[in-house]
């Protein structure tokens, strides 16, 4: 018995001195893995090696991080770096679990440039929680409408550049009648729809949200996060939202036959098969889809773009009296943090020293297919040769055109009270709106039915935000400080 | 005399305390993990419910019967919270009333060996033993407008009537994508619960079933009279199991509609939540309220069930 019991304290022994006991020189970085791929870690991992003789560097990449990291903080573990969406790090932070990195953004990375000076500006703000820095942004992305330009060059079609145009582009395409497969004889051949998308509707507000800082500018937005009253939400003073909306409606839910049957109800990963497979020229979708889908791609039909938002009529302009081209950041909440207890918290700092230098950006860059990094790009010499014309054009968009995001640290956000993008349950109204009119009735005799059935769009917001004023005094009441 | 008697008493005495540790030993872990798992997580919850976050401490603080409050009042002003609750109670009916009966007839079908019955047990229970993710994919798949054959098979018999016919969006509009979720349900509940009535019928002794045949009843009374008295116990355990769906129901809203709102469940507003780190202390108020109401349903309907038969052993 006696030996039993020592041989059981020998081996728990062990398992404690193995978990305990950390390598000066090893680092582990978790990623979340997406759209990204891992090639990009593997990479820096090396090369951060290369660098540092004697370091090793192991990477896990893990598609259902995001739901591990708030146990890995709390109860610690051998993760020294997290890259990932989703981590709700303002709620893990003040619980202390997250390492602050004010000091290490003081840092110089390069004579006479910190580490906080190669962090993207206007991404610099969702980084920090009560006067402390806590994550450094991750991505800097890039949504809206992706189109096949080979199915649009062999066509003739334009890309358009104002909502008009795109208007008159999708009566164009849905006119063509053009069968996806030619070859097909039945008379209810699948023609080239306009547009595919899918149940995760959200997609369309990178589209629709570019349209509303169009209208609004983006300075309309610094007062707007701050979520401080119920009056951010009068459609009388944010009017771009509702108009961003309405535009959307005409664009797309009053015209149901604009769109592959049934795109409401589609699976994400079947409505991106049907844009790679020729059935619609364009599809809602954002910086990731070419490298997510990149097995499925045949390029005999599909050469992949993104286009700039078309311009609104009443776009907001510039001292030269030109539209001005805005972007909507995909992805503003995605960190890169260090945890409290991190066994390396020293060498996850130099990393991050590390991933802000231009080469690291570069490689960032080309190993994601076009994914700008969170940082500053004006000193990057990105190896063109090495970029799909997919990432050329996300690219372009990302850096012509003034960025905005909707990330806020106000309580009333953060506890859920309210929602910035679709106040105030953060629902997306497209599915309502497309229902609405994907009917019979109105696919026969559209005028007729619109006499008594015309869904007015402003409606849904004065709605929205006569309940937000109602209720906004109770939510503060709420939160507990 | 005396020596052999205090040797055997010492013997016997040793044997009991041997006998003693034995059992504590034995009941140790089964009574630490009720302690653990059942009493620390349930005390635990109970008081997050009267708690919150603040987010100047970092900690949860006491707050009374805010949470309660709070519950009570989005029942009857927030129409979400509502729906998430009938969504979730929807459940109950489909899995006892409807998926139950089905796969108890099924099960009877298979156990009399009706032609095609071994293709028919690989068909039903096939969807029980793969992945729910996958599951999920098929079934959506199967009613995509370009992948599955569901919605060419609709226009070709609903356009004989109607030129004009238009097919309906199965998983993007409420609440036909709410009764899809049912219908998926269905489909791949039936395996797991044809698995126990199998089990229970093939239990039931030959000589009964002979017994009833001699007597010369047919199909229908050998099933009413005979099989459902005998299994009887397996179907209020699998009734109660359908009830309790009402609070784990969660997976299939998840993966057959991942950004529908409309779809909630109980289970599925408390994962998010977890997920997302938001309103912990409210979902764990949430959810001990309704078990407060769900629990006397549970346990009245099991009493009710049992008094139907008598149970016998065989």
């Amino acid at each position: 018995m006696k030996k039993i019991l020592l041989t059981l304290i020998a081996i728990s022994s062990l398992i404690l001195a193995s978990c305990t006991t950390t390598d000066p020189n090893s680092l582990k970085i978790s990623v979340y893995l997406g759209g990204y791929g891992q090639v990009w870690i593997n990479t820096l991992a090396r090369a951060f090696e290369a660098e540092n003789p004697g370091i090793t560097v192991t990477v896990e990449a893990n598609p259902d991080l995001a739901s591990d990291i708030p146990n890995r903080l709390q109860n610690g573990s051998p993760d020294d770096l997290f890259f990932s969406h989703g981590i709700n790090w303002e709620f893990l932070a003040v619980q202390g679990h997250i390492e602050p990195l004010d000091d290490v953004l003081q840092e110089e990375i390069a004579p006479g440039v910190k580490l906080i000076d190669k962090i993207d500006q206007s991404l610099l703000e969702t980084a920090s929680f009560n006067g402390t820095y806590y994550k450094l942004p991750w991505t800097n992305g890039v949504g809206g409408l992706v189109y096949n330009a080979k199915m649009f060059r062999d066509n003739g079609w334009e890309v358009p550049e104002t909502y008009e145009d795109l208007v008159a582009l999708a009566d164009t395409i849905n006119e063509a009648k053009i069968k996806v497969d030619p070859t097909d004889m039945k008379p209810n051949a699948a023609t080239i729809k306009p547009f595919v998308w899918s149940q995760e509707t959200y997609y369309w507000d990178y589209l629709v949200f570019d349209w509303w800082a169009q209208l609004n500018g983006t300075e309309f937005f610094n007062d707007y996060k701050k979520a401080e009253s119920s009056e951010i939400f009068n459609p009388t003073t944010n009017q771009g939202h509702y108009k961003a909306l309405e535009a959307w409606t005409d664009l797309v839910a009053k015209n149901p036959l604009h769109s592959v049957e049934d795109s409401v109800g589609k699976q994400y990963m079947a409505a991106q098969m049907d844009f790679l497979n020729g059935y619609a020229a364009m599809i809602p979708n954002a910086q990731w889809l070419e490298m997510e889908m990149i097995s499925n791609i045949n390029p005999d039909i599909m050469e992949m773009r993104m286009m700039p938002a078309p311009f609104m009529a009443d776009a907001k302009t510039d001292d030269e009296g030109n539209p001005i081209r805005v972007n909507y950041t995909v992805g503003a909440g995605d960190s890169i943090i260090i945890p409290k207890k991190a066994p390396n918290k020293a060498l996850a700092k130099e990393f991050l020293k590390f991933l802000a230098l231009d080469s690291s950006i570069a490689t960032f860059t080309e190993k994601t297919n076009g994914v700008l990094l969170a940082m500053n790009y004006d000193t990057i010499d990105l190896d063109e040769s090495n970029l799909s014309e997919f990432s050329k054009s996300i690219i372009e968009i990302n850096q012509n055109s003034q960025k905005f995001n909707l990330y806020s640290n106000s309580l009333m956000i953060l506890e859920g009270k309210v929602g910035l993008e679709w106040p105030p349950q953060n629902l997306q109204y497209y599915a309502t709106l497309f229902n609405h009119y994907n009917n019979r009735d109105y696919l026969t005799n559209p005028e007729a039915w619109l006499v008594n059935n015309e869904y007015n769009v402003r409606n849904i917001f004065v709605e929205s935000y006569n309940h937000i004023k109602d209720n906004w005094s109770k939510w503060q009441s709420e939160i507990a400080g | 005399m005396e020596k052999s008697i205090e040797v055997k008493k010492k013997r016997i005495l040793k044997k009991k305390t041997k006998q003693r540790i034995f059992i504590i030993l034995m009941l140790a872990y089964p009574v630490l993990q009720f302690l653990l798992f059942f009493g620390y997580v349930n005390f635990d919850t109970i008081t997050l419910t009267f708690q919150k976050f603040s987010w100047t401490e970092g900690r949860y603080v006491y707050s009374g019967f805010d949470n309660y409050i709070m519950f009570f009042d989005r029942i009857f002003n927030d129409p979400w919270t509502r729906r998430t609750i009938i969504n979730s109670l929807l459940y109950m009916p489909i899995n006892s009333l409807v998926i139950l009966p089905l796969s108890m007839a099924f099960s009877y079908f298979l156990f009399k060996k009706v032609p095609f019955s071994g293709f028919f047990r690989v068909v039903y229970f096939l969807p029980s033993i793969l992945p729910i993710v996958v599951m999920t994919m098929a079934f959506s798949f199967t009613f995509d407008s370009n992948l599955g054959p569901v919605n060419d098979i609709y226009k070709w018999f609903f356009g004989m009537f109607d030129s004009n016919v238009i097919v309906p969006s199965w998983f993007g509009s409420y609440p036909t994508k709410q009764m899809m979720i049912f219908v998926y349900g269905i489909w791949v509940g039936l395996g797991f619960n044809i698995i126990l009535m199998t089990a229970a019928i093939t239990r039931i002794p030959e000589e009964l079933m002979e017994y009833g045949q001699l007597e010369g009843i047919g199909f229908f009374r050998e099933f009413t009279t005979v099989v459902i008295p005998l299994i009887w116990p397996t179907v209020v355990t699998t009734f109660i199991l359908g009830m309790t769906s009402v609070f784990t129901a969660l997976l299939q809203p998840l993966f057959l509609t991942p950004t529908s709102g409309d779809t909630n469940t109980i289970a599925l507003a408390i994962y998010n939540s977890v997920l997302q780190n938001q309103n912990i202390a409210y979902m764990a108020t949430f959810g001990i309220i309704l078990s407060i109401f769900g629990l006397p349903i549970i346990l009245l309907t099991r009493n009710t069930l049992n008094k139907f038969f008598t149970e016998v052993e065989y």
